[in-house]
């Protein structure tokens, strides 16, 4: 390099430790409640390790879990929140590659998370359908060996999560060089991360639009790869024609719609977490959140309309069957469960259509419409996967299931949750989660 | 897809009885676990077993059974993401249960819900093996269900277990095919029927309609 | 099927080789005959040695016999892999139309290997019933046993020793006509006798002759026949095996009548269902009597030639006019009216058709044919009139009758639903006569007895009287029933111990509470031998672990035409003992043990030694390689040549004397079957205010009697004890399907669950039978039935029962 390039690198790389100061606090000072925290879900995580093995050991029969034929459900709350996980996973990449393809600047402070989020969400999503399967040990060999393309269970859960996890952590490798760069000597530890992070990079305006080249075309990639996963994975359902309830052309798009519904929301609960917890008021402005809530406004009022559409035709001119299973989700076993998801959506919509009207946003409706919108979607996720079983049989001979989740299938979705929050806040103090500013360097793309 | 067999089983519901016997022979069979069933039967009447639907004295029962319908256009297969669920030349739908990963979505799939699954080791009284020898035994983890005994089919001996025993003499097996063989021959005379022929299966299980019974 | 057989007899000839050279040793002898009465373990005789040879598997395939009653006797292969039995199958028969087997005997694997099996000796350590027990060794048993029965042959009489056996295993040897009537014969014991399905069979018997239950076409005629009436019987529960026949004639446009007051599987099947009240059959088929009389559907040539309708009969005598009676010197042919003489004749078989009609002076006597009288007592039976009797519609009666008349040949398919009333015999007799009214009887496709006929365990050509007889005979028969006063009051003579086997006893027979509280308490002492702890063995005193059919070698008769080899296939398990070999080591204690002292094949072929056998070229070796024999001709048609084993060798719908068990009183000697209510059950008793449900107590597929309770497979579809109940009964009660019940009378009371049915008759109630006590949630429903004794038929009324039922 020669002596300019080197000054101009250093200029740009030497940030002011006034300002970086902020954005490094969660990796330089840690509270007693978080260890605290760490502790707890340590102790949940080994809860839900324990419940797991007895399942490894004993079989699905430790579960709730039963035998459609005979009365069970063979689609519990592990797929159900596999599929939410997958679902809020839509969050990080929607974001990171909105805001550089649009120039939406504004949101630049939040796109970490969001990439995090999605990579986490991923993570719990892939190990909740590990722990479903009767055979978690070998199936990741056999799925790599044997994969069968016309499987939606095949090319959902491998091909499209490994695809988008993939991507996203590719984004995240590049996108994080920079700071990974910048931070490498304030660190107080993992030095050596940081540096092989970020080796090669030196701040040259080459180097700058290399990287956001590389991240434009990938952002242009990742949007149809978005649209595939949660399409994908709604035809995980909706290509099933034996299942009434399941059977339905609007499982794919509807399933894209509450991915951007829930995993937006979810990015919401985590940006006021985060703002709050680390003082990154002037950071995360409250305009991110008014631009996030009205997308989320906007994806819960599609949503109640798959809904509402689903529901009408299935039970207006459904075949016998299929009608069998509106009516246990509106108005019969799972109408509490159904009755609320739609009251939440409908009250997470009003509150933030009435804030859209008076043009006045507050961070604390926003969350709690988000939170309502997060609870809806794991409710409406549960009365897609249980009543087809229970009541959705095509033979006219079953008589109805019961499903009754017990302590082990719930001890290991609580560890999964665990587990979803160590590894998150783990990344949250290793490494900057709101993105450092930088100047502006000639070869910046803005 | 052009099979050079079509394997298929056709029952008569005029003879059935329920007497459960088909049942029980594909449990000894194919030694499959308590807990676990391959092969039903359904009482066509009340809402419990053996009890018919009308009000006394205007009465009507009959039964049916069902196990894997051995579909020409499975579903399972379709679906199965590893293909250990898989259809071979001579018509059976069959699973390889070294390659199954116990996802149960073709339990999920199944129009019909005949498939079952292995939610702890098999289990029998005795704690030895039974039933045929030649039968593949299964572990916990793994979806089980009907194969026409493939291991009898294999070795010659025709008739799957339940077709043996059935003291009615009410089941039958053999080549669609073949327009000569017995069951060709009684689904073209006796108005032979498959169940859900809606869903686009094509179940290789037929039935033959309950007897017109009454003086006319 | 070729390799099958083949591989059987290779097996099987090495089998038999080996056989040979260990049998040819002293020990061999003695260890096969007592079974190892030390501890050593029996050394198999089969063994596979191809197992050396390859590494392929080989199962052993033996011939098997799947008996657990006499109803069924099905032929199985047993296949057994290193030394267990692996599974059962279904065997071929001689006449495979007689191949069968059914959901139980596909269940033996669980049965053999099931954890509750009774495994070693025991001797009761608490009072009886309390279910303390000390295991004893096999010498200990049979030292108290022998002990025992010596001092009460001494104290009393070796007949206050009873042998009750049941139905629980036919083989010649293992079984109730087993081993247990050659012990009982040598010690001069009572063995205790029917009482059970013998009412309806003793009325059949009365008017056409013959051995009990022995007068039907074989099975596999139903077939032939363009009407089957069943009546009393759910066949596809009770005989499935039978039902294919069934099913056959219906493929072949035949009808099916099924009379019932229950809609069962079978009504479920029929083209007409009849839903009679419960214990009025009798009345029904007076009714069609009546009907096919009055509108001429009945068969005057059949009746002149083969009843007695044309025999005159002496109003006042009430007897056959003999020639003897109007003419000195006379001989004691039967008198008919000749029509064209103008006068009465001996009957000789010759000249023109006798009159069935008319009233006729002769000699001063007042006669008139059988016929007429038939005809004169079945008046009351109009339609009209049964119909209230049975709530049957007037016109479904003519129906039925017309078309028993008409639809030839017709077949009557009768169970013990009809039998087990009070007067359980009326309605054999009145089946038996409309028979003979319609020349329904000795030909293809046409019998009043259908489902069960040429019965090896009836009718046998095997040398049974060298078997159980091998000195004098000094065995008692005592009816079962009879047998119930022996124990309580000592009458006709004191019965101080009981041995039990083949037999659930305490559930078999009525009134569990007067058993288990007035009769056994009167017993010294009680064994049983058995299986698996039943709710009898529970009562014993000594309890013997006996071993299952597939660990002896026996020859086992059945309820069809074959005559059938049980192999030994595998090891007596645990500690347990065959019945033979059990009453081998009592005779060796009592010191007649020379009688018992042979292995099984030698008593196998004992049997198997008379001169019918052996110009058929049946040996113990053909055996061996086909595993059974085909006793009578095909078709088996009894009557076919017209003669009855009855007095007059007719059909005897007419009877000058009643056949009785006991001394009846003269009210119960009616000459023609006539209709009397249930003793209980008929709507007219004054239990039926406080009591109105009548109870019925049907077979279930599920189980034979109380074999098979604990088979976890059958379990698995048929889990718990249930009282079936119609809807009306079960909302006026407030019960709902799947609530605790009770089902009380003034007898006894049994806690359960009911299962409300739209099939069950208003005003009755079905409890399935062979629970075994743990099984219901308290009670048990043997206490509701009451121990009616009718002298004449003394046979168990199990369905001439009320009770009430109430949630719990």
């Amino acid at each position: 390099m020669t002596t300019k390039n080197q000054d101009h690198a250093n200029k740009v790389g030497a940030m002011s430790t006034a300002t970086q100061e902020p954005y490094l606090k969660p990796l330089l000072r840690t509270s007693k409640a978080f260890y605290v925290s760490v502790v707890l879900a340590a102790l949940v995580l080994a809860l839900g390790l324990y419940a797991f093995y007895l399942q490894l050991t004993l079989g699905h029969v430790v579960t709730g879990l039963g035998i459609i034929s005979a009365g069970g459900v063979t689609y519990g709350i592990y797929i159900a929140f596999a599929i939410y996980f997958i679902g809020i996973s839509f969050a990080g990449i929607s974001t990171s590659a909105a805001v550089r393809l649009l120039g939406l600047e504004k949101y630049k402070p939040i796109t970490r998370m969001a990439e995090l989020l999605t990579v986490v969400a991923l993570i719990l999503g892939a190990t909740s359908i590990l722990v479903d399967l009767g055979n978690p040990l070998e199936a990741p060999i056999f799925f790599t060996l044997y994969g069968r393309l016309t499987s939606p269970f095949f090319y959902t859960f491998s091909v499209v999560m490994a695809g988008y996890l993939w991507a996203s952590l590719v984004y995240i490798f590049l996108s994080g060089r920079r700071d990974a760069a910048t931070v490498r000597e304030r660190a107080p530890r993992f030095k050596w991360f940081y540096r092989l992070w970020s080796w090669r990079y030196d701040f040259t305006s080459e180097v700058i639009q290399r990287h956001e080249k590389a991240l434009w075309v990938l952002s242009l990639a990742i949007l149809p790869v978005l649209v595939m996963a949660h399409s994908f994975l709604g035809y995980v359902f909706g290509l099933e024609g034996g299942r009434p309830g399941w059977y339905s052309a609007i499982q794919a798009p509807a399933f894209v719609v509450i991915a951007g519904a829930s995993g937006i929301s979810a990015l919401i609960i985590i940006a006021a977490i985060v703002r709050k917890v680390f003082g990154f008021k002037e950071q995360i402005s409250l305009d991110v959140f008014r631009g996030l809530s009205n997308f989320v406004g906007v994806s819960v009022a599609a949503y109640l309309y798959f809904m509402a559409s689903e529901a009408y035709t299935g039970l207006y001119a459904g075949l016998a069957n299929e009608e069998a299973v509106y009516q246990a989700i509106y108005f019969g076993a799972y109408a509490p469960i159904a009755w609320f998801a739609v009251a939440s959506f409908i009250a997470a919509f009003l509150m933030i259509f009435a804030m859209f009207l008076r043009k006045k946003y507050s961070l604390t409706w926003i969350v709690v419409a988000a939170v309502l919108v997060n609870l809806a979607s794991i409710a409406v996720r549960y009365i897609i996967v249980v009543p087809s079983q229970t009541n959705g049989m095509m033979l006219p001979w079953y008589t109805v299931g019961t499903y009754s989740p017990n302590w082990v299938e719930w001890s290991v979705m609580a560890g999964l949750f665990a587990l979803g929050y160590l590894l998150y806040t783990a990344v949250v103090k290793i490494f900057p989660i709101v993105e450092l500013p930088h100047e502006a360097s000639a070869g910046d793309r803005r | 897809m052009k099979m050079a067999k079509r394997l298929a089983m056709v029952i008569d519901l005029a003879r059935c009885i329920g007497c459960q016997t088909c049942a029980i022979a594909c449990k000894l069979e194919n030694n499959v676990s308590l807990g676990l069933s391959w092969n039903r039967v359904f009482t066509i009447g009340g809402p419990t077993i053996d009890t018919p639907k009308g009000q006394y004295p205007d009465l009507s029962m009959y039964h049916i059974t069902l196990a894997c319908q051995h579909c020409e256009r499975p579903v399972c297969v379709q679906v199965c993401p590893t293909g250990a669920t898989y259809q071979r030349e001579d018509g059976l739908c069959l699973i390889d249960y070294d390659r199954c990963i116990g996802c149960r979505y073709c339990l999920a799939s199944c129009p019909y819900s005949t498939r079952t699954f292995n939610y702890r080791e098999p289990q029998q009284i005795p704690d030895f093996p039974i039933g045929n020898p030649d039968v593949q035994p299964r572990k916990a983890g793994v979806v089980e269900k009907c194969t026409f005994c493939v291991h009898r089919v294999d070795k010659g001996i025709l008739n799957p277990a339940c077709v043996e025993v059935c003291p009615a003499r009410a089941r039958f097996f053999g080549d669609l095919n073949d327009p000569e063989s017995q069951v060709s021959r009684l689904i073209a005379e006796r108005n032979g029927y498959q169940l859900l022929p809606e869903a686009g299966r094509i179940p290789k299980v037929y039935f033959l309609p309950p007897r017109r019974k009454g003086y006319s | 099927m070729g390799q099958q057989r083949a591989q059987i007899i290779m097996e099987i000839s090495r089998r038999h080789f080996l056989e040979l050279a260990g049998a040819a040793t002293a020990v061999g002898v003695a260890a096969s005959v007592l079974e190892s009465a030390k501890a050593a373990p029996f050394v198999p005789a089969v063994l596979d040695t191809s197992q050396a040879a390859s590494p392929q598997v080989v199962e052993q395939i033996f011939h098997g016999v799947c008996a657990p009653n006499d109803w069924s006797g099905c032929k199985l292969l047993v296949h057994v892999l290193d030394g267990k039995l692996v599974r059962t199958a279904r065997g071929p028969l001689p006449d495979s139309r007689y191949d069968r087997i059914c959901l139980r005997g596909l269940t033996h694997v669980e049965r053999v290997y099931h954890p509750d099996r009774l495994r070693y000796p025991m001797k009761r350590a608490g009072e009886r019933g309390e279910g303390k027990w000390e295991r004893i060794s096999w010498d200990e048993a049979i030292n108290t046993i022998a002990t025992k029965l010596s001092e009460i042959r001494d104290k009393y009489d070796s007949k206050a020793v009873a042998f009750l056996p049941a139905s629980g295993y036919y083989g010649y040897l293992n079984g109730s006509y087993g081993a247990v009537i050659r012990f009982a014969n040598i010690f001069g014991g009572t063995y205790g006798e029917g009482a059970l399905d013998s009412a309806t069979p003793l009325g059949v018997q009365q008017v056409l002759g013959g051995p009990y239950d022995g007068q039907g076409n074989e099975a596999a005629d139903l077939a032939n026949a363009r009407l089957i009436i069943v009546w009393g019987s759910n066949l596809t529960e009770s005989n499935l095996q039978n039902w294919h026949f069934v099913a056959d004639a219906l493929d072949n446009g035949a009808k099916l009548i099924v009379v019932d007051p229950n809609f069962t599987i079978t009504a479920s099947r029929a083209d007409l269902w009849v839903p009679v009240r419960p214990g009025s059959d009798a009345a029904l088929a007076l009714s069609m009597i009546n009907v096919i009389i009055e509108e001429s559907l009945y068969d005057g040539d059949f009746v002149a030639s083969y009843t007695v309708g044309p025999f005159l009969v002496n109003q006042d005598t009430g007897l056959f006019l003999r020639e003897k009676d109007v003419k000195s010197n006379g001989s004691d042919k039967y008198m008919v009216w000749d029509s064209a003489a103008g006068g009465a004749v001996p009957y000789d078989g010759t000249g023109s058709r006798p009159v069935l009609t008319g009233s006729y002076t002769i000699g001063g006597l007042s006669c008139k044919p059988a016929f007429q009288m038939l005809w004169d007592h079945t008046g009351e039976y109009s339609p009209d009139n049964v119909s209230k009797i049975t709530d049957v519609q007037p016109e479904t009666i003519r129906m039925l009758a017309r078309e028993y008349a008409t639809r030839k040949p017709a077949t009557i398919y009768w169970g013990f639903g009809i039998d087990r009333y009070y007067y359980g015999d009326m309605i054999g007799r009145a089946i038996a006569t409309l028979a003979g009214l319609t020349g329904n009887i000795g030909k293809l496709g046409a019998t009043p007895c259908g489902g069960f006929g040429g019965a090896t365990l009836i009718s046998s050509p095997v040398n049974f009287g060298a078997w159980v007889t091998p000195t004098e005979g000094r065995m008692s028969n005592l009816n079962n029933l009879l047998l119930f006063d022996a124990i309580e009051k000592g009458e006709p003579y004191p019965i101080k111990a009981a041995y039990i086997s083949n037999s659930n006893y305490v559930v078999t027979f009525p009134n569990q509470r007067k058993i288990l509280e007035d009769l056994f308490p009167k017993l010294d002492f009680i064994a049983v031998a058995d299986f698996s702890m039943s709710d009898t063995a529970k009562q014993a005193d000594i309890v013997l672990p006996v071993t299952t059919w597939f660990e002896n070698d026996d020859l086992v008769p059945s309820m069809h035409v074959h005559i059938m080899l049980q192999q030994k296939a595998i090891d007596p398990l645990y500690e347990c003992r065959s019945d033979l070999a059990i009453f081998s080591m009592l005779a060796e204690k009592l010191g007649f043990g020379e009688h018992f002292n042979k292995p099984a094949e030698d008593y196998i072929r004992l049997l198997l030694d008379t001169q019918e056998l052996r110009d058929r070229g049946i040996t113990y070796e053909s055996l061996k390689k086909d595993g059974a024999f085909r006793v009578p001709p095909e078709p088996h048609i009894p009557f076919r040549d017209g003669k009855f084993d009855t007095p007059s060798g007719r059909i005897e719908f007419y009877n000058e004397t009643i056949m009785s068990r006991s001394t009846a009183g003269t009210e119960l000697e009616h000459k023609l079957p006539v209709f009397l209510p249930p003793i209980e059950a008929s709507p007219d008793n004054p239990l039926s205010s406080k009591y109105p449900l009548v109870f019925c107590q049907p077979g279930s597929k599920f189980r034979v009697h109380t074999q098979y309770f604990n088979i976890p497979w059958l379990g698995e579809i048929d889990p718990y004890p249930t009282v079936d109940i119609s809807p009306s009964d079960a909302e006026a009660r407030g019960i709902r399907d799947g609530d605790a019940v009770e089902v009380f009378n003034d007898r006894g009371s049994v806690q359960l669950t009911a299962k409300v049915s739209n099939g069950i008759r208003p005003g009755m109630v079905s409890i399935a039978r062979g629970w075994t006590k743990q099984q219901f949630l308290a009670g048990a429903s043997q206490t509701l039935i009451a121990d009616y004794r009718n002298p004449l038929t003394l046979n168990c009324s199990f369905f001439d029962t009320r009770v009430e039922v109430r949630k719990v």
